[in-house]
């Protein structure tokens, strides 16, 4: 058990990680490459064929070390190490390939729009509220047991040597599914927002809005799944044994969702974009590094990612920065109370 | 193949008049039926990048001839237009902003046989419209 743990939990997100930065240069929009504006045909020029290579070698090594750490140096440094070195290398590779782009840089091409009916987020509306129907039934059960429980209890903190005992209150108590009902709302903002103000392309061939849709149902019911999964441990008498089983379970879960979205990706990736325009509707100068989007001229305020799929935010909108502040300051303060609360540790 | 609008950042025309003339010429192709309903101003700000005046302000102008119907809260509704018969001012300046247009795309390097290409396939692509 303690092996498939390491393997779900440590080297399998490393390795997807690896594995879709590594696919991730074909799927930009057509006329972008590494975040820059280039001809529609510059991906296969010698100059493009060099940036990806560069690209490449740079994410596997930066893999390859991360790996070699996670399995030389397991239990003896923090778990998140061996990821925290590949998103580095990662990191450096596309700034390494976006470099060598912006020589290659073409002014801004014709910008195009569609006129067809922009998609809701019916038909999935309504199946927002399953995660936090999850959650309260979470909590109704808490609330029901509540008397029951002993004053001192294990609620799912964590020690350095495991499960903790803390006392009995209402936040350390309610706080699990309280933090994942708010970790649910958060992302469903997010994913409601970018589809009702955000930019879509015509030239988009996964189908981003829809396909949002349907990844934000996937996560929040994941979230709320984990969260309310951790939440009922005030309910067992001795947790200690089923909690590594779960998290396997739950981390099976996690990279069985990674693994069908990826699919869901590389099939997408190979459909012709349904209109032939290049770009992505917004202006270089508005880039920094091809990452961060601060442009005060643009009305969006979620724009397509200009590497990788999915969004961004426009820091330059009014409203850009308090999307994300705000909701991870609530967050914060609220996950802040939850471990306070759980530090009358006996 | 879906309906799009091009705007092309780079050119000297103001960014409303060149979504106003291109929802325009699919207006007169009949690519819009009457009744139908434009995507809202916001949204097409959004999705072009542009200030939400600059598409209310196309909107306007095409509203002024007769194309479309803007209603508080419904959006901009594809109108019924009749024909009006041209006068002699209208035959004039059309003449006048053709060779304009001609004489531009002669400096540009375009030669005669390139334009005759052009406007047949414009014409093949139905720019006087279904109807």
């Amino acid at each position: 058990m303690e092996s498939l743990i390491f393997i779900v939990s440590t080297l399998a997100p490393t390795a997807f990680l690896v594995g879709i930065a590594w696919v991730l240069p074909g799927w930009s929009a057509p006329g972008l490459f590494f975040g820059v504006s280039v001809e529609k045909a510059h991906p296969g020029t010698p100059e493009g064929r060099r940036a990806v290579g560069r690209y490449r070698a740079i994410l596997l090594g930066f893999g390859l070390l991360a790996l070699a750490v996670e399995l030389v140096l397991h239990g003896f440094v923090l778990r998140e190490l061996g990821i925290l070195i590949a998103l580095f290398g990662f990191f450096l590779a596309y700034l390494r390939a976006h470099k060598l782009t912006r020589p290659h840089a073409i002014p801004e091409p014709p910008r195009v729009a569609s006129l067809g009916e922009r998609p809701r987020l019916a038909p999935l509306a309504w199946a927002q509220l399953l995660p936090f129907g999850i959650l309260a039934g979470v909590s109704l059960a808490l609330w029901h047991a509540w008397p029951s429980l002993p004053a001192s209890l294990y609620t799912g903190a964590h020690g350095p040597s495991g499960l903790i005992l803390v006392t009995k209150t209402p936040l350390s108590v309610f706080g699990t599914p309280l933090m994942g009902a708010l970790c649910c709302g958060f992302l469903f903002s997010l994913a409601a927002g970018w589809i009702t103000r955000g930019r879509r392309l015509a030239n988009d061939r996964f189908g981003a809005s829809s396909l949002m849709a349907w990844i934000l149902i996937a996560s929040e019911i994941l979230m709320a799944l984990g969260t309310g999964g951790a939440g009922l441990t005030p309910l067992m008498s001795d947790p200690t044994g089923w909690t590594a089983a779960v998290t396997a379970c739950f981390m099976v879960l996690v990279l069985g969702f990674l693994v069908g979205l990826m699919t869901v990706l590389v099939v997408r990736s190979h459909r012709a974009p349904p209109v032939a325009a290049a770009g992505d509707n917004s202006p270089d100068r508005g880039w920094k590094l091809g990452l961060l989007y601060v442009n005060r001229a643009d009305p969006a305020l979620f724009v397509p990612k200009r590497f990788g799929v999915g969004f961004t935010i426009n820091f330059g909108h009014p409203a850009g920065p308090w999307v994300l502040v705000l909701p991870l300051a609530i967050i914060g303060v609220v996950s802040w109370l939850v471990a306070a609360a759980g530090h009358g540790a006996f | 193949m879906p309906r799009t609008l091009t705007l092309d950042p780079s050119a000297s025309r103001p960014a409303y008049r060149q979504i106003a003339d291109a929802l325009r010429a699919q207006l007169v192709a009949g690519d819009f039926s009457p009744g139908e309903l434009l995507p809202p101003v916001r949204e097409l700000a959004v999705d072009l990048g542009v200030h939400h005046n600059t598409v209310a302000e196309a909107y306007r102008s095409l509203a002024e001839e007769g194309w479309l119907e803007l209603t508080r809260g419904r959006g901009a509704t594809v109108r019924e237009r009749e024909v009006k018969s041209a006068d002699s001012g209208v035959q004039e300046r059309f003449t006048r902003q053709l060779r304009e247009l001609l004489a531009h795309a002669l400096a540009e390097g375009l030669s005669p046989q390139d334009i005759e290409k052009t406007l047949e396939r414009v014409r093949r692509d139905g720019l006087f419209g279904r109807k």
